[in-house]
């Protein structure tokens, strides 16, 4: 079978429709087009929630593989992008069952950092985001979805099967747990 | 500080999208490779339903009711749905016989496709398994080693004594399980090559017990077709027949009645019945003829007293007179002689209730036989041992034998292997059935401890218990453990959270108050208040699920009028008990039925009663509810369709149904948890 060329990167389409239209009857360079305009932000979705590198490519590979056949579940009046990162969250989710990975310490990644000076500022920044990562999962989850991913609280609720209720219960233990980590700092 | 979080988690802050992906991406689309993904809600699935119906046997035993309570009925597990598509299992030959060499090929489901190898595990039974899967033992019988063609087979020699195994394929990981959608694969065996053998047909409906309903029927109705002269074939038929409330009908009756007059007339004028056969007769002459079951019953006694089903007839009749008599002497001596007549199957029955009674007395040397002898013979000896731990340390003569029994089992708790990973259970969900396990015992030992004197010790131990869950059994003992070592802060917290507990009585409430308007400033009061209220519906949620019970259970009101249970439970927070005259379980609840009703109306909530009496509103049962001033009104499941909907398999069993009329706790066999359960959700909706 022949491999795929390279395709070309493209520039934002002016209608994903069309693309996700042409994506859902297989057409390979529709998905590449898609991947192009939705992988970065489906991966900082991914990477956020997983806390690694490689479950977060993971996640996005399963993601555009199945893309084409789960376009036909999509409805075209609701925005794809937000779609898209749903159908990423719950795929985190999936895998979280799926696998037992152990969790690299990814947030100490200097590689991420690289050609940047280390400033206070994003010494600050890995110190928020070691916090973050020490939170329990449920909690993690929680304060992700809602003060970086901005979904509310019944739409975490809906994503990770507990109660509007729980949602913000966690979120506020979530973010008492990141004042003391930080003021203990 | 949410600009700080904000600023720390932008997209440029994070590792870059590395440029490989895309072809990756596109690589495996055009390789043919495919993902399902989770594009419905992430569905919470239930695990295997572990609902408790002897089969045959009135009278459950206590150590049972307690695995239930505290493995959890249904352990919920945050798998979303949609995840892969299904694999396909098959077995050559399909039909295999004992001993035989097994070949097993298997087209893997998508999540399992890439991988090499995979484990082949399964649950393998023998004739003399009992229902349900406890104790039932889990075995890797092969390893599965992928081909060309990608499908994995493998092969191994099925043991000579089983006659039925249910299979599973997982990964190297064991998270990856394929379970055939909670089915499993299943290898029945033969003695004539032609049709599957009776003790296997009969071991698949043991298995199914507690997981499907519909199929354990037929696999029963399946033994009749194919044995037709099988009395046990038929017994069991009857059984479920009775269970989903079609017994009565004519023409199920009449066809038990020809089955019945068929063997009757076989045996009744044979002088030397086998015991085992008088047993069938004895025990399925009951429900479908009257005067047969008087007769076979008496000869039963007479001629083989010590047969299986005499004894099982003996204990039922050993716990009514106890109930008239409340002699636990006599019934101790007559569960002696049952011991010492006992069967391999009645032997923990009767061990546990010897445990029970010997409780009773809180005379050590006999608490020592009884558990001595239910050690022996318990299918599930952790659990066991915890629920014997649990109930002697709450006599306060046997308090050090009941610590030093706690103390034994988190002994054993110490490895986690101890509890055996279930065949479609992935390690973690183990490892949360073991944490459950080792809570549950913490907490009665660290009571223990309290009671005992050993208040820092018991206070240690009872803050670990506490980590998780809801116990206000645990919250009271840390509180009296704070106070007695002198934290009145921290005492204050525990009687916070005593206080936001739903079963909380009157009084104790009005206690509780009173202490704390003498004793601590208001405002904080109300902060503490607040707090545990939200510690309450977090803690108690931590264990819901999210399940629809669609749209099919129908229920009958007393005056015959049906409607859609969700008609019933829509907008309010319902707790719904399936509930039988004929249980003595259910029977000890009634007293609580109405009190508990009552506190959920207060609030908004309410208590749904389904009777199990395939009549309806007889005259009988009215006025048994009228002697027992039940208020709440009963209602009757139509078809089945309720009993289907909830998967319940017994009684009394508590479920909590949100106002969306989902099912948000299942099968709970404690109206005081049930209560507290709808309490959290009412809460959680609220807010």
């Amino acid at each position: 079978m022949d491999m795929p060329a390279r395709l070309p990167a493209a520039t934002p389409p002016a209608d994903v429709t069309c693309l996700a239209h042409a994506a859902r009857g297989g057409d390979i360079a529709a998905l590449g087009a898609l991947y192009d305009c939705f992988a970065a932000m489906l991966y900082a979705t991914a990477y956020r929630l997983c806390g690694n590198t490689e479950d977060a490519q993971d996640v996005v590979h399963d993601c555009f593989v199945g893309l084409p056949e789960a376009l036909r579940h999509y409805d075209e009046r609701g925005r794809l992008d937000a779609w898209l990162r749903r159908v990423v969250v719950r795929l985190v989710l999936m895998r979280r069952r799926g696998a037992a990975r152990r969790r690299e310490d990814a947030f100490d990644d200097d590689l991420q950092l690289a050609g940047r000076e280390r400033t206070d500022a994003l010494a600050e920044h890995r110190d928020v985001q070691r916090a973050v990562a020490a939170l329990p999962e449920s909690l993690r989850d929680v304060f992700i979805l809602k003060q970086v991913e901005g979904y509310r609280h019944d739409e975490i609720a809906t994503l990770l099967g507990i109660t509007e209720g729980a949602s913000r219960v966690r979120l506020t233990r979530a973010v008492d747990a990141l004042r003391r980590a930080l003021v203990e700092r | 500080m949410s600009e700080r979080l904000r600023e720390a988690f932008e997209a440029d802050r994070l590792p870059p999208l590395p440029p490989e992906l895309r072809d990756r991406v596109l690589t495996s689309r055009v390789a043919g490779a495919r993902v399902i993904l989770p594009l419905g809600d992430p569905g919470i699935v239930p695990d295997a339903h572990r609902g408790w119906r002897w089969r045959g046997v009135a009278v459950a035993a206590a150590v049972t009711m307690m695995v239930v309570l505290a493995e959890g009925v249904w352990s919920p597990s945050q798998e979303a749905d949609a995840g892969s598509t299904g694999g396909a299992m098959t077995f050559a030959p399909a039909l295999a016989r004992p001993g035989a060499l097994v070949q097993v090929d298997y087209v893997p489901s998508a999540s399992l496709a890439s991988s090499t190898q995979l484990a082949l595990r399964a649950r393998l039974r023998s004739a003399s398994h009992p229902s349900y899967q406890t104790g039932i033992p889990v075995r890797t019988v092969a390893v599965l080693t992928r081909d060309g063609d990608g499908h994995f087979r493998a092969s191994f020699t099925l043991p000579d004594s089983v006659v039925f195994a249910a299979f599973v394929a997982e990964d190297s990981s064991r998270n990856l399980i394929d379970d055939h959608q909670r089915r499993t694969w299943e290898l029945l065996t033969t003695l004539d090559g032609v049709r599957p053998s009776l003790t296997a047909l009969d071991q698949r409906a043991n298995d199914l017990m507690g997981r499907n309903f519909e199929e354990g029927h037929a696999t029963v109705r399946r033994m009749t077709v194919l044995y037709p002269d099988s009395l046990s074939a038929w017994s069991f038929l009857s059984s479920f027949d009775f269970w989903l409330g079609i017994r009565d009908r004519d023409t199920v009756l009449i066809k038990h009645r020809a089955a019945l007059a068929h063997a009757d007339s076989q045996w009744r004028r044979t002088p030397k019945v086998p015991a085992p056969m008088l047993g069938r007769l004895a025990w399925y002459a009951q429900g479908v003829d009257s005067a047969a079951a008087v007769y076979w019953r008496a000869r039963l006694l007479r001629e083989a007293p010590t047969a299986s089903v005499a004894l099982q007839f003996r204990l039922s009749d050993a716990s009514r007179t106890l109930w008239r008599t409340r002699d636990t002497a006599a019934m101790l001596r007559t569960l002696d002689s049952l011991w010492s007549q006992r069967t391999p199957d009645r032997a923990q029955q009767i061990a546990d209730a010897g445990v029970s009674y010997a409780v009773a007395t809180a005379r050590a040397p006999l608490v020592a036989t009884w558990w001595g002898r239910l050690q022996r013979v318990s299918a599930d000896s952790i659990m066991t041992a915890i629920d014997y731990a649990k109930r002697v340390s709450r006599v306060p003569s046997l308090v050090a034998q009941g610590i030093g029994a706690l103390r034994a089992v988190l002994h054993t708790l110490e490895q986690p292997t101890v509890t055996a990973r279930h065949l479609t259970e992935a390690p973690s969900q183990r490892e949360d059935r073991h944490a459950r396990r080792r809570r549950y015992v913490l907490s009665a030992l660290g009571q223990a401890l309290v009671s005992s004197g050993e208040l820092r010790a018991g206070r240690d131990t009872l803050i670990l218990a506490a980590e998780r869950g809801w116990d206000v059994e645990n919250i009271r003992a840390l509180r009296h453990a704070h106070l007695a070592l002198g934290d009145s802060a921290a005492a204050w917290t525990q009687l916070a959270l005593e206080s936001v507990d739903p079963t909380l009585s009157g009084a104790r409430r009005d206690s509780i108050n009173a202490t704390a308007a003498a004793g601590i400033d208001a405002e904080r009061w109300r902060g503490l208040v607040r707090s545990a209220s939200e510690t309450f519906a977090s803690r108690v949620l931590a264990d819901a699920v999210v399940l629809s019970l669609g749209r099919t259970a129908r229920v009958r009101d007393s005056s015959g009028r049906e409607s859609l249970l969700r008609e019933r439970t829509a907008s309010r927070t319902t707790v719904v008990v399936f509930w039988s005259r004929d249980c003595g379980w259910a029977l000890d609840d009634v007293a609580k039925l109405n009190a508990v009703a009552d506190r959920l109306r207060a609030v908004g909530s309410q208590l749904l009663i389904v009777s199990d009496d395939a009549q309806g509103m007889t005259p009988e049962l009215r006025a048994f509810l009228a002697r027992h001033r039940v208020t709440t009104p009963v209602y009757f499941d139509v078809d089945h369709t309720t009993a289907k909907a909830f998967n319940n398999w017994g009684t009394p069993y508590y479920y909590v149904v949100d106002t969306d009329s989902r099912l948000r706790f299942a099968a709970g066999t404690d109206l005081e948890t049930a209560h507290v359960r709808a309490e959290a959700v009412r809460l959680s909706g609220a807010r």
